[in-house]
């Protein structure tokens, strides 16, 4: 998988490039819009993240031009604005996703893991982790066999972490998903529920499958790859 | 009528000192008048008795004592013109004395005997009847008859009577006077300081919201004019300052961004490599968990700078406030059930308002979950909502740890803390009550908290309902 990446802040573009390349992705690394361009037009890419404070061509004028070489290649955009008003701006201009500086590594994963899967993949309508099972269609779990009882945001959050099973998912992304920007403050709600859940689906069990990564966020050990 | 204003106080002067000037021009009047009629009564009675002197007295070893008494009868008649008339002989022998006056105004013969050598001169008299009489007295010698003493004298009523008349003008006209003055001068204050009232009433119109607006400034060219061009002056100071507090709350939490991006990324980059000791892995959790939170204080500024310049779209759509309570405080339930606090919500009346949903539940979400934060397990919160007139108030009652008197005006502000070491303890970026402050400004609004220390708050926040109360 081969990912441009537009950014002009030369930090951000090193730690990101680090980090999606452990992730075994390739990643060429532009640093203005102009030369961004001459990428996106010189090779075949998978994904574009795009900056939008860019020197010489705006984010958004790249963002046009690429989506008019390219209708398919999916544009994930970061930014430092967040008003409603950009976001529908840069929707209405072709981009498929939108992270808002300052962000969580792990949430840009997910963000980039989600476009990739995008249409590539038909969905599995049971997903799997260890002796844990979580069907999609008929919204139930069972745990070594065992049917488990969840309320309606226990499952919610089970099924959200389950999708991203392997990938560390921050507060800030469960809370988007799962609740609404409302909560986007510091109550604990998400870690109350967590531990509704570890009640429910590990204990009593092993291994224990709900994880948490300190100062990032939580994870659900991917089944498949163990 | 506010007896504290200007308006009143000015007026109340300026009554009391017109009655005093009234008063005092009174009793000048009264006294020159009282003066003024003594003393020409005086002088017909000093005119009278040299008239009989000089005209009968002196001829009357020739002319007899009966052609006085006649010609006194006949030219002065006393008792018709109510005056007392007495000839005293050396031996205090009476020639002539008046009868009583016509108006029987006084007794002539209680007027009491005086010494012929008396000089000549003016006295008053107070009869046993009360009246007083004023008497002149000249002592005649009448050549060839020896010495006598000619006493004319008037009562003092007809002057008195006079000065009662006027006292009693006096008294029925001036507090109408006075009366008349006040409310005219009341009317004329408040036509002059009615331009203050309009001043007033647009200065209370300017909050931190529309700095950018002005005070009317009357072109008149007096005080009012200065103080109203003053006032601008110095709203167009606070907007500036207002302006760059807004400014470089925006630039710094901008600026911030990025660094706080690359510093987030490299630790989350540099824990996703296994080899980490556990010391350091420790170290670089530690510091994350910071930097989320420092994340979260640069988002809270930039939303609360974006609210305070006016620049927060909020996207408006007409909804029942209870119910957003009624579902926020249900989604809350678990996190009060965690500290054993009772949660509930009461809905006294439907409460439509129009305004962002979205904001509005962040002030409910931040207002319940502090509350939950407060509150010692065992106690209570209640969420009520009413309409109140053509507001819509939603209140959140706690019995929690209260806030000292002292603090309740700075709550709202921005990273003010009550309790430093707890709140810190309890998370929060300290700004989530100033942004709760600003997205109801926002929406014309307001918050405002009550509070018994130590053992409940009362937080409140009133919209404007959507439409009228359907009776």
């Amino acid at each position: 998988m081969r990912i441009l990446f537009v950014e002009d802040e030369r930090k951000v573009a090193s730690f990101i490039k680090k980090g999606l390349e452990a992730e075994r992705y390739a990643v060429d690394v532009a640093h203005d819009g102009i030369s961004g361009l001459d990428f996106a037009e010189s090779y075949q890419y998978d994904l574009v993240i795009l900056d939008l404070m860019l020197p010489g061509m705006s984010g958004t004028e790249v963002l046009r031009s690429i989506r008019r070489k390219d209708a398919n290649v999916p544009i994930l955009v970061l930014t430092a604005r967040d008003s409603i008003d950009d976001k529908v701006k840069n929707f209405e201009s072709g981009c498929d996703d939108y992270l808002t500086k300052p962000f969580a590594f792990a949430e840009l994963l997910a963000r980039v893991k989600a476009l990739l899967r995008r249409g590539a993949v038909e969905r599995k309508s049971i997903l799997r982790a260890a002796d844990l099972t979580v069907d999609l269609n008929k919204r139930r779990v069972t745990r070594a066999g065992r049917m488990i009882d969840l309320t309606v945001k226990e499952y919610a959050l089970l099924e959200y972490l389950m999708l991203n099973a392997g990938q560390v998912v921050s507060r800030a992304m469960i809370i988007e998903h799962v609740w609404d920007h409302s909560f986007d403050s510091f109550t604990n709600i998400v870690d109350v529920y967590i531990r509704y859940l570890r009640n429910k689906i590990d204990e009593g069990f092993e291994p224990k499958l709900i994880q948490t990564v300190r100062g990032v966020g939580y994870m659900i050990k991917a089944g498949d790859e163990e | 009528m506010n007896i504290k204003s200007i308006r009143f106080r000015l007026t109340l002067w300026y009554g009391a000192l017109l009655a005093l000037l009234l008063a005092a021009f009174s009793l000048a009047v009264y006294w020159g008048l009282d003066r003024y009629l003594r003393s020409m009564l005086i002088e017909t009675l000093a005119a009278q008795s040299h008239q009989i002197g000089d005209e009968w007295l002196a001829g009357i070893a020739t002319s007899g004592e009966d052609y006085l008494i006649d010609e006194i009868r006949e030219h002065v008649s006393p008792e018709n013109n109510n005056r007392f008339l007495r000839v005293t002989r050396a031996d205090g022998s009476i020639v002539f004395q008046s009868d009583q006056p016509r108006d029987e105004s006084f007794n002539p013969a209680a007027v009491s005997k005086v010494s012929i050598s008396t000089d000549e001169g003016m006295r008053q008299e107070r009869l046993p009847c009360g009246k007083e009489l004023l008497i002149y007295s000249l002592p005649f010698h009448a050549t060839g008859a020896g010495d006598f003493l000619i006493e004319v004298g008037a009562s003092l009523s007809q002057i008195n009577n006079t000065l009662h008349g006027l006292v009693i003008i006096f008294l029925a006209t001036l507090p109408v006077a006075i009366a008349i003055a006040a409310v005219g001068g009341y009317g004329l204050m408040r036509r002059a300081l009615r331009p203050v009232d309009e001043i007033t009433r647009s200065a209370e119109r300017i909050s931190s919201l529309n700095l950018s607006q002005r005070l009317p400034v009357p072109a008149t060219g007096d005080e009012i004019e200065r103080l109203s061009a003053t006032l601008n002056r110095m709203i167009a100071r606070l907007e500036d300052s207002f302006k760059q507090i807004t400014r470089f709350t925006a630039d710094a939490s901008h600026e911030l961004r990025t660094p706080l991006t690359v510093v987030r990324g490299e630790l989350e980059i540099a824990l996703r490599n296994g080899q980490v000791p556990a010391d350091i892995r420790e170290a670089i959790e530690s510091t994350l968990e910071e930097t989320e939170r420092l994340s979260k204080i640069v988002n809270d500024l930039m939303i609360l700078s974006k609210l305070d310049s006016g620049q927060m779209q909020l996207e408006k759509s007409i909804f029942d406030l209870g119910e957003l309570a009624a579902s926020t405080t249900d989604q809350l339930t678990v996190l009060a059930d965690e500290k054993q606090v009772s949660l509930s919500c009461s809905l006294r009346s439907q409460a439509k308002v129009e305004a962002d949903r979205a904001r509005i539940k962040q002030v409910l979400v931040n207002l319940i979950d502090n509350a939950i934060k407060y509150t010692p397990a065992g106690g209570r919160i209640e969420v009520s909502v009413r309409r109140e007139d053509s507001n819509a108030i939603i209140e959140i009652t706690d019995t929690g740890i209260g806030v000292p008197q002292e603090e309740l005006p700075r709550i709202f502000d921005r990273f003010y803390r009550v309790d430093k070491a707890r709140s810190r303890e309890l998370g929060g970026s300290g700004l989530g009550l100033a942004i709760s402050k600003s997205i109801c400004e926002a929406h014309n609004g307001r918050i405002w908290v009550t509070s018994i220390p130590g053992s409940a708050s009362t937080f409140s926040v009133e919209l404007p309902a959507a439409e009228k109360e359907v009776s």
